[in-house]
């Protein structure tokens, strides 16, 4: 069988491998260029495709010299051939004449998209050492990722722990420091332990529970949950038949909490017969929707079959591209409903046409991540002028705080306790079926986040008694 | 994609990109110096070409996933579960008059998107254990706050769980909430944006490297 030899760690691998099954290593990215005169025989670990991938453009020839491909990692990126006309057996050395080169300075301008890659550089291995990485002495032991590529497995395991462990040192730090260095960083590390600082932190502690002391002004053991009366005001003040445009940003993997907090939301815009027009950005958003709605439309037939909640609310479905597209809801939103017009009842083409023309009465983004809320509040609020109100996760609701302090956002329900206060507000009886899932999520929630904190503590205290034993 | 050796594709596509960028910003800020129906166009063609990004990434997953059953690569089984459960589900609801809500893609959706959605996010509780196990000790420096602190909002973040804490510890998690950690999230918005403003400015005025 034939097999091709990883350029990295040497491992033999089937010829029709695209990446060293022992290292990762791209193989057919890996290989050296072939030497320009045809004695030499082709490389056996690159395939037929792969050559006619490869193959140098026009330019490239002139150049003499491949692409730097930015998508790969530091390895890969100076293992790169450089110079043509050396063997496999030099590997090594034209990897490390590789890794010595300093790029010389391009009169070209840099791709248009190659900034984008380029925010994000990947860590340079070559410019870290690690403190316990083994011989102290740099000389004898120097960083060996990019320069020398025959790690073993020793050094590997050393630079999982590097990413592992402990932020590295830039090069040329001390890798180990002597014992007087070592009492001194003991006490610069203590700094964060110093009396002072402790004792602002415990100030600051024993004056929050003064001021905490004042009454509750929702009643004893409430969670303070501002925004939601202005939420349920902000509902209750629509007029019939007024247009609301949902963003429905959550789909089934966070139903399990979002679904609470939204369902009494949609039940008190049903009641007060108002038409939703939801869109989500999710794959998962808009079947998650119509089963929220079409459970909100059950509660709210069973108090009163008089109540006739119907087709109010238009599937708009599911919105491609992301924020670049958004604000094309605020802008021009017939455009944007991926809806067939063909395909909507008449009433709800003139809705749409209406919301054309008019803009919706409210907005609503019921969202388990606070960057939807954001993105609608910065992409699509300043084109419609609609007041926003979020029906948020409860873990989304410090980082859209700022928004509904400064009135751009005019209401928010966050976390089941938000949904559950709501019910509260709506002045709404839940059924025994409601309260006996309510209570069953409930608790599993409070033992899974009991259990977590058990476990949290559970094992500092373990690995501290670890740490004390001889 | 572009090339740096191709000098005058790269300027030409800078200028479709500043073109775009002003008439945005002109549209955003009301300047006039375009009617607001080529922002909305611009918006349109935005909205196409994401959903033809979703089709590529489609065909490029189908494709990628081809070549590894043709070629017997490593898991391969898996490559082949994932065609077929990829046929499965665009017959549904392909086939159906009803599209995306015939019953036969309500049922896939119910008894297989939204399980396994859901039971994948609840590993996060694992992963999130695992972490705390990494950082939040209390032997290194300062890990005896951020354990604290965690806690805490462990604490005031489940539902009624607050009610069986005293209320003197209800109010001083919620003045945490509101004050200190307010502080810090407006410091990040702000950080945050005047961050993303000056990378997209470099990123115009092509000097992002």
């Amino acid at each position: 069988m034939a097999t091709s030899d990883c350029p990295h760690c040497g491992y033999s691998n089937p010829i029709d491998s695209g990446f060293c099954r022992h290292c990762g290593t791209a193989l057919a990215r890996q290989q050296p260029p072939e030497e320009p005169d045809d004695e030499s025989p082709p490389s056996s670990s690159v395939s037929a495709e792969d050559q006619v991938e490869k193959s140098p453009g026009p330019e490239e020839e002139k150049q003499g010299e491949s692409p730097p491909s930015r998508t790969q990692g530091p390895i890969s990126a100076h293992a790169e051939p450089q110079d043509e006309g050396e063997g496999r057996a030099q590997k090594t050395e034209w990897a490390q004449e590789a890794g010595e080169q300093e790029p010389e300075a391009d009169d070209e301008p840099q791709p248009l998209l190659g900034g984008l890659e380029g925010l994000l550089d990947l860590a340079d291995t070559q410019s870290f050492s690690t403190a316990g990485a083994g011989n102290p002495d740099p000389a004898s032991n120097p960083p060996t990722l990019s320069r020398d590529l025959t790690l073993d497995e020793e050094e590997r395991r050393q630079l999982r722990q590097l990413f592992a462990e402990e932020l590295p040192l830039e090069a040329g730090a001390q890798p180990e420091p002597p014992p007087e260095d070592q009492a001194q960083t003991r006490e610069r590390n203590r700094l964060q332990r110093r009396p002072w600082l402790e004792a602002v932190l415990f100030m600051g502690l024993v004056g929050a529970l003064l001021w905490g002391a004042e009454p509750h002004r929702q009643g004893p053991g409430q969670h303070a949950l501002p925004g939601l009366d202005q939420a349920h005001q902000q509902l209750d003040s629509l007029p019939p038949n007024s247009l609301v445009l949902v963003n429905w940003a959550y789909d089934p993997a966070t139903a399990g909490e979002m679904d609470f907090v939204a369902q009494p939301v949609v039940e008190h815009l049903l009641r007060k017969e108002a038409k939703l027009i939801v869109v989500s950005q999710l794959p998962g958003g808009p079947a998650s929707a119509r089963r929220v709605i079409a459970r909100a439309e059950d509660t709210l037939r069973r108090p009163s079959r008089a109540q006739f909640t119907a087709n109010q609310a238009i599937e708009g479905g599911f919105l491609p591209g992301g924020a670049a597209s958004l604000p094309l809801l605020g802008a021009a939103p017939a455009q944007a409903l991926p809806v067939d017009p063909r395909w909507v009842g008449l009433r709800d083409r003139f809705d749409i046409a209406l919301l054309a023309d008019s803009g919706p009465a409210l907005s609503l983004v019921v969202a388990a991540g606070a960057e939807d809320v954001r993105r609608w509040l910065e992409q699509v609020q300043p084109y419609n002028g609609a007041p926003v109100v979020a029906v948020t996760s409860a873990v989304v609701d410090p980082s859209i705080r700022p928004y509904l302090d400064s009135g751009q956002l005019a209401g928010l329900v966050s976390g089941w306790d938000g949904g559950r206060a709501y019910i509260r507000r709506s002045e709404r009886t839940r059924s025994v079926e409601e309260q006996a899932r309510s209570s069953r999520l409930v608790s599993g929630l409070n033992w899974g986040i009991g259990i977590l904190i058990a476990a949290i503590l559970l094992g500092n205290l373990v690995g501290l008694t670890e740490r004390r034993m001889p | 994609m572009f090339s740096s050796r191709s000098n005058w594709l790269n300027r030409i596509g800078l200028l479709v990109v500043a073109a775009c960028a002003t008439l945005v910003i002109s549209a955003r800020f009301e300047l006039g110096l375009a009617p607001p129906a080529a922002a909305a166009t611009l918006y349109g063609w935005a909205l196409l070409l994401g959903g033809f990004a979703l089709l590529l990434g489609i065909a490029n997953a189908i494709w990628y996933h081809l070549v590894r059953v043709q070629r017997g690569q490593r898991e391969w089984v898996f490559s082949l579960l994932l065609l077929i459960v990829f046929a499965l589900v665009f017959g549904a609801g392909v086939s159906s008059p009803g599209g995306s809500v015939a019953p036969l893609a309500e049922w896939v959706f119910d008894a297989v998107i939204a399980p396994g959605q859901a039971t994948l996010y609840a590993l996060t509780g694992f992963f999130l254990l695992s972490a705390a196990y990494r950082y939040l000790r209390f032997n290194r420096p300062g890990g005896l706050w951020i354990l604290a602190g965690a806690l805490l909002m462990l604490l005031v973040q489940t539902p009624f769980f607050y009610q069986q804490l005293p209320e003197a510890l209800v109010d001083l998690l919620d003045w945490l909430l509101n004050w200190p950690v307010m502080a810090a999230m407006r410091g990040v918005l702000l950080g945050g944006a005047l961050g993303v403003l000056f990378i997209s400015l470099r990123l115009i005025v092509n000097s992002a490297k």
